[in-house]
């Protein structure tokens, strides 16, 4: 309590002092907008830059106020969401019972884990023909390929969470007579549920390009397909509107799941997580 | 790596009898030699089941001799060679415009902080999102061509490098910041002899997980917005029923993908030996 | 140089080399905006050559305490005087080792020991490297100077925080806990060592620490702090001989006489800091 005190207190100049939120929020905001005046300076004012190439802030605000209000929109908006959002589901199953299995045998261990790890650095991504080939333009291939891109993340770190359980843990609850399902459900699991969704918040990230790269290349519709659509027709204030319309998705979702990080797993110190490995 | 030998060096030692006790006493060469046969074990299964059982449709998923066959035709065609460098061009020139302005922008990012509360939530936005997203936009100001691969590669190698940066400096141990200041050590020496080496082991944490992502990049805009490059290769392989070639070429990409890890490994042991984990 | 403001003291009188003055540390803490004092109206003089353990429960402030003296940490209010000078903030003349080593992980054994020299600037000509093996030796790391602190066990990397501190030469030891995070063993073997180090060269060391015998093995004085706020309880003389072996002190009647002394008046102290922890 003592040190942690006088860190903050006499830290020398170059580390991080107490927060001011509010302060820094305002800097933030201010250079936000500096960015975006000077973005529409240099296309609408003094034309530095044609506007059919880079249209000022000011279309893109009206792209995208325009967007929200197309049907079309919100349909490829439930088209990608669905097919995210059920690739996931299936890959935090099989991903989770795949890492604690992998992390709790030592035979499985050392026989499955160093493929696990192979496949994990894999560009999975390079599969992607292949499964539109294989499964047809539809909902499956996307699905397929969400689950493929976002399952080995969520294997990898709860296989790293189970197997740095400490064994004095699990001796401790031996101790008191804690076994098997038990054992499993109140301490090996709860202890690995950080490291499974440090694994899923990066699992959603890696599902999401899945997700895109499937309607990239085989579209049928979702907001990838729109968002190209839209730069090949040159409508550039719509595809950016639709960039931003992926960056606010794409951040919602990993705010999410910091936010179920924080309410299931209040204990654990996330930097220990992101930094860990 | 050292990820897996801690994986494979500690863990529950509870229940370890039989096969995993004898698997936890090989020595290394015993372990890479299990490995070996393992590998070995799969190959001859998969081409069994697809090549000679064919109980896999082997257009979908071609046996491990016909993907050798298609990485020979590859390579006699010319096409690998002629791909493969153009392929590599534009990752090198990504990753290393990614570590030029990374860098830099880290350390600013790590020293101050007003720097740090304006760049950061922005860098975190951007790196949040998936590069795939930028592609299309990419594709229209660059054109079609190796522009669109240098800059995805560029992006999404630049991220994971700036903010592991910024975290290196912002995360020194403060109890050597003490020592240094006790000693006597300026402003500037604080940050030659205390901050940047402290960072060095962050810095390659940043580079290896931008060699992952810079190789996804590439892929991804050779696929959607290439006519050469390996991930062109993939697309027009798979797109003509030639999964054998399609195959052999992701090959090549993840040999790539996981030799420049190592490389950035080694680079890492030989720059910085004392994060080389302690032998007694 | 300028010392205009405070007052020499005679010519002749043996002037304390520390002088810590109606002490107080108190700081914001940010999370709830309130004030937190950690020691408060602390006076002590050091003599030049006495070795003065500093004793109390955790969270008594003496690590602040000691922190202050080191120039780390800056007074609220009353002074550090160190030579008759007032502290404002490290200098040369005093050396720290810490309970966590703090070594560089980067920089092998023997360039470790080189730091303090190193910043301040006392790199020139070739007699350095002489020094540095020689504090090296002093310690007992000759054959591991091109080790890495990852590679050496707790005990080790403490020695060389001791070796680090004494190169440079210093004329004020601060030691913070330097045993703390060592095994009982090695803790026992460096205390005897420390002491004789100590008495062969001179020093003058301010030595914190929470066991009741390092504090006595090691003191010609002992400062006993309680705590909320930090404050000074008693300061006991411990009139031991030197130099002192573990065994041959342990059965001294004095040291026994002092150890249930101290005993008493840190179980005093630890109660009510229990108690003032659970209100």
């Amino acid at each position: 309590m003592t040190t942690i005190s006088i860190e903050a207190v006499n830290a020398p100049p170059l580390r991080r002092h107490r927060r001011l939120p509010d302060k820094w929020a305002w800097l933030l905001m201010a250079v936000v907008a500096g960015i975006l005046l000077v973005w529409e300076a240099a296309v609408s004012w003094l034309h530095l830059v044609p506007e059919s190439f880079l249209p000022p802030p000011t279309a893109v605000a009206a792209a995208f106020v325009e967007l929200l209000g197309r049907p079309d929109f919100w349909q490829a908006f439930v088209f990608s969401l669905q097919n995210l959002a059920i690739g996931l589901v299936l890959a935090v199953i099989v991903g989770v019972i795949v890492g604690l299995a992998v992390g709790w045998s030592p035979v499985l261990r050392f026989t499955v884990a160093p493929f696990l790890w192979l496949l994990y650095s894999t560009p999975k991504v390079a599969l992607a023909p292949l499964f539109i080939l294989v499964l047809g333009l539809g909902n499956e291939s996307k699905i397929a390929l969400v689950f493929l891109l976002a399952v080995f993340p969520i294997i990898l770190n709860t296989m790293e969470g189970a197997v740095t359980v400490n064994a004095s843990l699990v001796n401790a609850a031996r101790v008191y007579n804690v076994n098997g399902v038990a054992l499993g459900w109140k301490v090996i699991f709860p202890a690995t549920l950080p490291y499974s969704l440090a694994g899923i918040q990066r699992g959603v990230a890696l599902g999401f390009t899945g997700e895109v790269l499937g309607e990239f290349l085989g579209g049928a519709g979702g907001l990838g397909h729109l968002l190209e659509f839209a730069a090949y027709q040159f409508e550039m204030a719509e595809a950016i509107a639709m960039v931003f319309v992926m960056v606010i998705v794409a951040n919602l979702l990993l705010a999410l799941i910091s936010a179920l990080r924080k309410r299931l797993a209040p204990w654990y110190d996330d930097r220990q997580v992101m930094y860990g490995a | 790596m050292s990820a897996m030998s801690a994986i494979f060096a500690s863990g529950p030692n509870i229940g370890r009898r039989g096969l995993a006790s004898w698997l936890a006493g090989l020595s290394a060469g015993g372990r890479a030699a299990v490995l070996a046969v393992e590998v070995l074990l799969l190959l001859v299964v998969w081409q069994l089941v697809v090549g000679v059982w064919g109980l896999v449709n082997p257009v979908f998923f071609p046996a491990p001799l016909d993907i050798a066959r298609g990485f020979g035709e590859l390579v006699a065609s010319g096409s690998l060679a002629a791909n493969a460098a153009i392929s590599l061009q534009a990752w090198l020139i990504g990753f290393a415009l990614a570590v030029v302005v990374g860098i830099p922008v880290g350390l600013l990012m790590g020293g101050s902080l007003p720097v740090d509360k304006v760049v950061g939530p922005i860098a975190w936005t951007i790196y949040a999102t998936p590069t795939i997203a930028y592609q299309p936009l990419s594709k229209a100001w660059f054109g079609f061509g190796i522009g669109p691969v240098i800059f995805l590669v560029t992006v999404s190698a630049l991220f994971p490098i700036l903010l592991n940066v910024a975290a290196g400096m912002r995360t020194t141990s403060p109890s050597l910041l003490r020592a240094g200041r006790v000693y006597g050590a300026s402003r500037f020496e604080l940050y030659r002899k205390v901050f940047l080496p402290s960072t060095v082991p962050f810095l390659f944490a940043g580079l290896r997980q931008a060699v992952v992502l810079a190789t996804i990049g590439m892929v991804v805009a050779e696929m959607t917005g290439s006519s050469s490059g390996m991930g062109a290769l993939i697309i027009k392989a798979a797109n003509t029923y030639q999964t054998d070639q399609a195959f052999a070429a992701i090959f090549v990409v993840v040999i790539w993908s996981v030799s420049m890890t190592q490389v950035v490994s080694l680079v890492e042991r030989w720059t910085a030996p004392w994060t080389r984990k302690a032998r007694r | 140089m300028t010392t205009t403001t405070i007052e020499r003291p005679e010519p002749g009188a043996s002037a304390p080399l520390i002088s810590v003055r109606n002490l107080t540390v108190s700081y914001n803490v940010a999370r709830t905006g309130k004030t937190l004092t950690a020691i408060e109206g602390v006076d002590l003089d050091v003599r030049e050559g006495e070795f003065v353990t500093v004793l109390g429960p955790s969270g008594c402030g003496k690590t602040t305490f000691m922190n202050v003296i080191a120039g780390l940490v800056k007074p609220t209010s009353g002074e550090v005087l160190v030579d008759g000078r007032p502290v404002t903030g490290p200098g040369p003349d005093r050396a720290v080792v810490f309970q966590d080593y703090a070594l560089l992980p980067w920089r092998t054994v023997f360039d470790n020991v080189k730091f303090g020299l190193e910043m301040q600037s006392r790199l020139k000509g070739d007699g350095w490297r002489d020094r540095v093996q020689e504090a090296v030796e002093l310690v007992g790391l000759k054959g591991f100077e091109s080790s890495y602190p990852r590679e050496l066990s707790g005990g080790m990397q403490q020695r060389v925080g001791l070796a680090r501190a004494i190169v440079a030469e210093p004329r004020i030891l601060l030691m913070d806990e330097p045993l703390g995070a060592v095994d009982a063993l090695t803790r026992e073997v460096m205390r005897d060592e420390i002491e004789k180090l100590i008495a062969a060269t001179g020093k003058t060391v301010l030595f914190i620490t929470h066991s009741i015998e390092e504090a006595i093995l090691l003191g010609d004085r002992i400062v006993v702090f309680k705590s909320h706020p930090g404050a000074i309880k008693e300061v006991i003389e411990t009139g031991l001989e030197r130099p002192r072996s573990e065994r041959s002190v342990q059965s001294e009647p004095r040291f026994l006489e002092l150890r249930d002394h101290l005993w008493e008046a840190l179980q005093h102290e630890a109660t009510a800091a229990a108690r003032v922890a659970g209100s």
